[in-house]
C-alpha cells in the first residue's frame, strides 16, 4: 500500500508537472519531485524508497531533453544526503523541515544547471544559471514545505486506511 | 590502516566521480541509452495525454462560455484577415503555376510532396534547461526519428525520441537544434541555433552580407531535415564587431512554444511514381 502510495504521488507529480505547469515562466519552475524525495528520505527507510526513487529518476529523464541519468543521480544523492542529515537534525521541527526542503532544491537546481552548462552537448551558456537558479529556489522555498506536508497527510490517511483494512481482515477482531 | 570514515568517504568520491563520467557520456546524445527514454514516454505520455485532453476541455468549456463577446471581436478580426489572406493565396496560386510552368520549361525536376502527420501537444518539458515537448503520435504513425515538426507560423523542430504511440520532440530554441537557414531577402546563409530561452542565433552569416532588424529567416532545405522555404524567425538584433568574419544575429522564432496545442510532423516523402528513386 505504501509502495502504491508512492508511485501514485510520484506519477502524479510528474504528469502534473509536465502538463499543467508548463505554460509561462517555466524558468522558474522547480522540480516538484524535490519535496517528495526529502520526504522519503526523511520518513522512509531505502527498502520502501530506493524503487520509487530509480522509477521516477527514470521517468524524468525519458521526458526530459536533458543530460540522461541527470533527474535519476539527483533523487539517489538527495535521498542519501537526507538521510544523513537527519541523524543530526529533528525531521518534525517546524523551522527545520522548510529548510531542508529548500536545501533539496538547491542541490537539485545546481545540479541540473551544472549538467546543461558543463556536462551537455549543446552548453548554455554560463551567465543564465543565476537568474534559473534563483527562481526555482525561491519558489521551493515557498512552495516546497506546503508539498512536504501534503505529503505526510496522506501517507497518515493512508496508514490509517491500511490498519482498518487490516482489522478488518483479522481473525482476532472482536464483532 | 585505514579508519572506517576514510573508507567511506573515499567510497563517496569514487561513487561521484563514476557518476560525473556518466553523466558526461550520456550528456553526448541527445537520445536516451538503450531505448530507456521510449520506456518512459510509453509508461507516462498516456496518462499526459488524457490529463491535456481533460484540461483543453475544460478550458474549451470555459472559453466558449464565458468569453464569447471577446470571441465574437476576434472572429471579426479573423474574417478580415482570412479574406486578405485569400486574396494573397490566389496571387500565390498563380505565383506557383508560372513557377511549376517555368521550372517544366528549364528542366527542373518537380518537388516531391512530402505527408503531414497532424499531432497534438500531450506534455512539455519541466525543466527549464532543456526544450522538449511530446506529442500523441508515434513509429505506428511512421513518425521517424529526425522527422522535422512544422507548424503554419514556422517551424516547431525535430523528432528526437519515438515509440510506438508517442515521440519526443527538441524544440528550435533548445540549445542542442540547429537549421541551416538564409535571410529571405538577400539570401544571407548560416545556421539558426537554439539560444536556449525564447531567441534563436544565427551564426556563420558573413559580415559582407546586408541584413536587417525584421528580416524573415526561412529554412534552405541543405541541412536534409527541414524541407526548404519554411519560416523559421525574424531578425531582432545584429551585432557588427571590428573583427572577425561573422556577424552576431540573433532570431525571434515565429512560433510561440508556450502555446503550442498541435503540430504537423513532415515524414518521409512518397516516391510512388518512381520506386527507384528510393
Amino acid at each position: 500500500m505504501t509502495y502504491g502510495y508512492h508511485l501514485i504521488i510520484c506519477l502524479f507529480l510528474i504528469i502534473f508537472q509536465t502538463t499543467l505547469l508548463t505554460g509561462g515562466g517555466t524558468a522558474h519552475l522547480y522540480d516538484l519531485l524535490a519535496p517528495f524525495v526529502v520526504y522519503l528520505g526523511a520518513y522512509h527507510l531505502p527498502r520502501a524508497a530506493i524503487p520509487v526513487l530509480v522509477l521516477g529518476g527514470l521517468a524524468m529523464d525519458g521526458i526530459s531533453g536533458g543530460v540522461f541519468g541527470v533527474h535519476l543521480t539527483v533523487y539517489l544523492w538527495m535521498y542519501v544526503g537526507v538521510r544523513w542529515a537527519i541523524q543530526f537534525l529533528q525531521v518534525g521541527n517546524v523551522i527545520l523541515l522548510p529548510l531542508l526542503v529548500t536545501a533539496g532544491v538547491v542541490f537539485e537546481s545546481l545540479v541540473v544547471a551544472f549538467s546543461a552548462v558543463v556536462l551537455a552537448s549543446a552548453p548554455w551558456p554560463v551567465d543564465s544559471i543565476f537568474p534559473v537558479v534563483s527562481g526555482q529556489v525561491m519558489w521551493g522555498a515557498v512552495t516546497g514545505p506546503f508539498l512536504m506536508l501534503f505529503f505526510i497527510r496522506g501517507q497518515k490517511v493512508v496508514d490509517r486506511a491500511k490498519k482498518s483494512y487490516y482489522a478488518e481482515k483479522s481473525p482476532l477482531r472482536i464483532p | 590502516m585505514f579508519s572506517k570514515r576514510m573508507i567511506l568517504v573515499a567510497l563517496v568520491i569514487v561513487l561521484v566521480a563514476v557518476n560525473i563520467v556518466l553523466l558526461t557520456i550520456t550528456g553526448k546524445h541527445t537520445q536516451a541509452p538503450s531505448g530507456l527514454g521510449r520506456g518512459a514516454l510509453v509508461i507516462v505520455s498516456p496518462f499526459q495525454k488524457q490529463f491535456t485532453a481533460f484540461f483543453d476541455s475544460v478550458k474549451d468549456t470555459w472559453n466558449q462560455y464565458f468569453f464569447l463577446v471577446s470571441k465574437a471581436k476576434e472572429n471579426q478580426r479573423l474574417k478580415k484577415a482570412l479574406g486578405q489572406s485569400l486574396e494573397q493565396l490566389n496571387r500565390y496560386s498563380e505565383t506557383e503555376i508560372a513557377n511549376d510552368r517555368l521550372r517544366h520549361l528549364i528542366g527542373f525536376e518537380k518537388e516531391i510532396p512530402r505527408p503531414m502527420i497532424a499531432a497534438q501537444v500531450v506534455g512539455k518539458d519541466p525543466s527549464a534547461w532543456s526544450k522538449t515537448i511530446i506529442v500523441d503520435k508515434g513509429t505506428r504513425d511512421s513518425v521517424r526519428q529526425g522527422a522535422p515538426v512544422v507548424i503554419p507560423e514556422g517551424i516547431v523542430g525535430v523528432v528526437v525520441e519515438a515509440s510506438a504511440r508517442y515521440a519526443k520532440v527538441l524544440l528550435l530554441t533548445d540549445p542542442n537544434s540547429a537549421v541551416d537557414a538564409l535571410v529571405q531577402q538577400t539570401r544571407a546563409r548560416g545556421i539558426v541555433k537554439g539560444g536556449g530561452a525564447d531567441y534563436c542565433v544565427f551564426d556563420y552569416v558573413l559580415r559582407k552580407h546586408e541584413i536587417s532588424v525584421g528580416d524573415m529567416v526561412v529554412s534552405s532545405g541543405l541541412d536534409g531535415v527541414f524541407p526548404k522555404g519554411f519560416r523559421v524567425g525574424r531578425i531582432s538584433e545584429i551585432v557588427r564587431q571590428n573583427a572577425g568574419i561573422f556577424q552576431k544575429v540573433s532570431v525571434t522564432p515565429y512560433v510561440d512554444f508556450e502555446i503550442l496545442e498541435e503540430v504537423f510532423i513532415i515524414s518521409e516523402p512518397a516516391y510512388e511514381d518512381n520506386p527507384r528513386e528510393r
